[in-house]
């Protein structure tokens, strides 16, 4: 579904990291390393807003940069860590932003656009805040409806860039709850970018890490935790 | 989909134009019966021949500051939108003191008023000043991230074209200063009757453009990366935001003034009263309440008999709004 080959990443000249090849189906993959190993530029580049880069990412058989901007987001949807919205949106209204892409240019909503709406509120259990204003919520509820946005997108590819950053443990293990839902209902890829490694095994299929200017693949659930404690101390 | 309560509002606003309007034709200094105006608007003729005059002057200014209302109001909501800011304006960001700029650099420079080629010239170094500003303000933008910082660089380009401005005041002969600060008061009424119909029909072609930049500004209420991710050309909708709005601040200010408060006020009035997040209602909403407004301002100028000038009008009532604005945001850290 998603395909790197011989892909370098760069920053204003510098590089972050090497890719040779890899290749990640439907499930959930952790992306991890420290700060400014080039996560979110990652995921930016995935999202074609960052083209600084060589080699090749593909999205269903097709290079990022060969996109319309409106069909690549027909494939690719993303949460980042902290909503910030400009209006009084209710929820549903926001859920419904997620369908901008497969409306025309009066964004005009279908029947079928309010039964996606509805259908992924009832799959992360947030019926009961359609109605609510957005901005009022706590960040915890927000992020769920982010993430509800990102589904009504309808993408096969799901990025996050650090969803749990502003969140406790209590909404942490809500936003896992939500995401073992969506692996459940769908076969989508989940990519999402974290510094916590609880939970990981519970539902993680791989953990990428950049370090040291390359990319790891952990395939091992049961020793994620320690894999990347190696990783980062080698001398321990 | 259209919410019942914003149509009956929309009915609301544009009834209510509709009243006013009427009732800046038949209202004046000069006492001329509704009966007779309503004769020379069908294309009759009346006993006194000045008030055929007087009837054409109240229906051009009507009109004109219904146009100049609705374009700086519009220009307003898409500077919010797209900076999602709720305090941002075409007068708060500085494009209006860049038209100014251009203004003065035609009136204080020499070029007379009246002639042809000094009207086009004003009318393009107007425009282009609010252009200039807005590419400006923009590349500032970019390393900006507060909200507040933004209006700040905006009111600093004002208070810089505003020296230059003062330079040129210095240089200039006393004619052309006075030609300037009246210019400056504002008005609705400075027209022939084609000059009119053109202006009238460059704001209206404008706003028409403006319902395409709709859909981006729908989806820039999470920001710019969640805009793009939903599909949304940033580089193009930044353009035709420089575009609309620098033309449609541009050529208002260049005509009536650098009129004030309208373009902030009356879009955070339209987000409040609409239900709907569509900018493709909140578009015409904005425009036909940014109308009413400065059709009842310009009404409250003519009953005063021209003594109070057009911004101190739209001040009294603009800057409440804004004021509440300002209590609002900071009660809550986002609007």
């Amino acid at each position: 579904m998603l395909k790197f080959e011989e892909f370098t990443l760069s920053t204003e000249g510098r590089v972050l990291f090497r890719l040779p090849k890899l290749e990640l189906h439907s499930g959930a993959f952790a992306l991890m390393g420290r700060n400014g190993s080039g996560k979110s530029t990652f995921l930016r580049a995935i999202l074609g807003d960052h083209q600084e880069y060589t080699g090749r990412i593909e999205i269903n058989g097709r290079a990022v940069h060969a996109f319309q901007k409106q069909d690549l987001a027909k494939e690719v949807a993303v949460v980042y860590s902290k909503p910030e919205l400009f209006g009084y949106h209710t929820v549903r209204e926001v859920l419904m932003l997620g369908r901008l892409p497969y409306q025309r240019i009066w964004s005009k909503e279908s029947e079928s656009d309010r039964l996606i709406v509805f259908r992924v509120a009832a799959l992360l259990e947030i019926e009961f805040l359609l109605e609510r204003t957005f901005v009022k919520l706590s960040d915890g509820e927000k992020q769920l409806v982010m993430i509800g946005r990102a589904l009504v997108q309808d993408t096969p590819v799901l990025l996050m860039d650090e969803p749990s950053a502003f969140l406790d443990i209590v909404h942490r293990r809500k936003l896992i709850t939500a995401m073992k839902a969506v692996l459940n209902d769908s076969g989508k890829l989940i990519l999402f970018s974290t510094h916590h490694t609880d939970f990981l095994s519970e539902f993680c299929h791989k953990v990428l890490l950049i370090e040291r200017g390359e990319m790891t693949v952990f395939g091992d659930p049961l020793h994620f935790e320690r894999d990347i404690q190696r990783s980062f101390f080698p001398d321990l | 989909m259209v919410k019942i309560s914003d149509t009956i509002l929309l009915a609301f606003i544009l009834t209510g134009t509709g009243f006013l309007f009427a009732l800046n034709l038949v209202t004046g200094p000069e006492k001329i019966p509704t009966g007779v105006v309503l004769d020379l608007l069908s294309g009759g003729t009346a006993d006194n021949p000045a008030w055929s005059f007087i009837v054409e002057s109240r229906l051009n200014r009507s009109y004109v500051a219904l146009a100049s209302g609705g374009a700086l109001a519009l220009a307003g909501l898409i500077l919010q939108g797209y900076f999602r800011n709720p305090l941002a304006g075409p007068d708060v960001l500085g494009i209006s003191s860049g038209a100014s700029l251009g203004v003065a650099l035609v009136v204080l420079g020499g070029l007379s008023l009246t002639t042809l080629s000094g009207g086009l010239a004003l009318v393009l170094s107007g425009i282009g000043g609010a252009l200039l500003m807005m590419i400006l303000l923009l590349s500032v933008s970019r390393f900006i991230r507060s909200s507040v910082t933004l209006l700040v660089a905006g009111l600093m380009f004002g208070y810089f074209s505003g020296a230059i401005i003062n330079v040129l005041f210095q240089l200039a002969d006393q004619h052309e200063t006075r030609a300037y600060v009246v210019w400056t008061l504002g008005s609705f009424e400075v027209f022939n009757h084609n000059e009119g119909l053109l202006y009238l029909c460059a704001i209206l072609i404008c706003s028409m453009l403006s319902l395409f930049v709709s859909k981006a500004l729908n989806a820039l209420v999470l920001g710019n990366e969640y805009a793009s991710s939903s599909g949304i050309s940033l580089g193009r909708t930044k353009l035709l935001v420089i575009g609309i709005t620098g033309l449609l601040a541009g050529i208002v200010t260049v005509y009536c003034g650098p009129v004030s408060f309208i373009g902030v006020a009356v879009p955070q009035l339209v987000r409040m009263a609409m239900k709907s997040r569509n900018h493709l209602l909140m578009i015409p909403a904005a425009f036909i309440l940014g109308g009413f407004l400065a059709i009842a301002s310009d009404i409250i100028v003519r009953l005063s008999g021209g003594s109070l000038p057009l911004n101190t009008v739209t001040a009294m009532v603009g800057a409440p709004v804004i004021i509440w604005t300002l209590i609002k945001m900071n009660r809550r850290a986002e609007v």
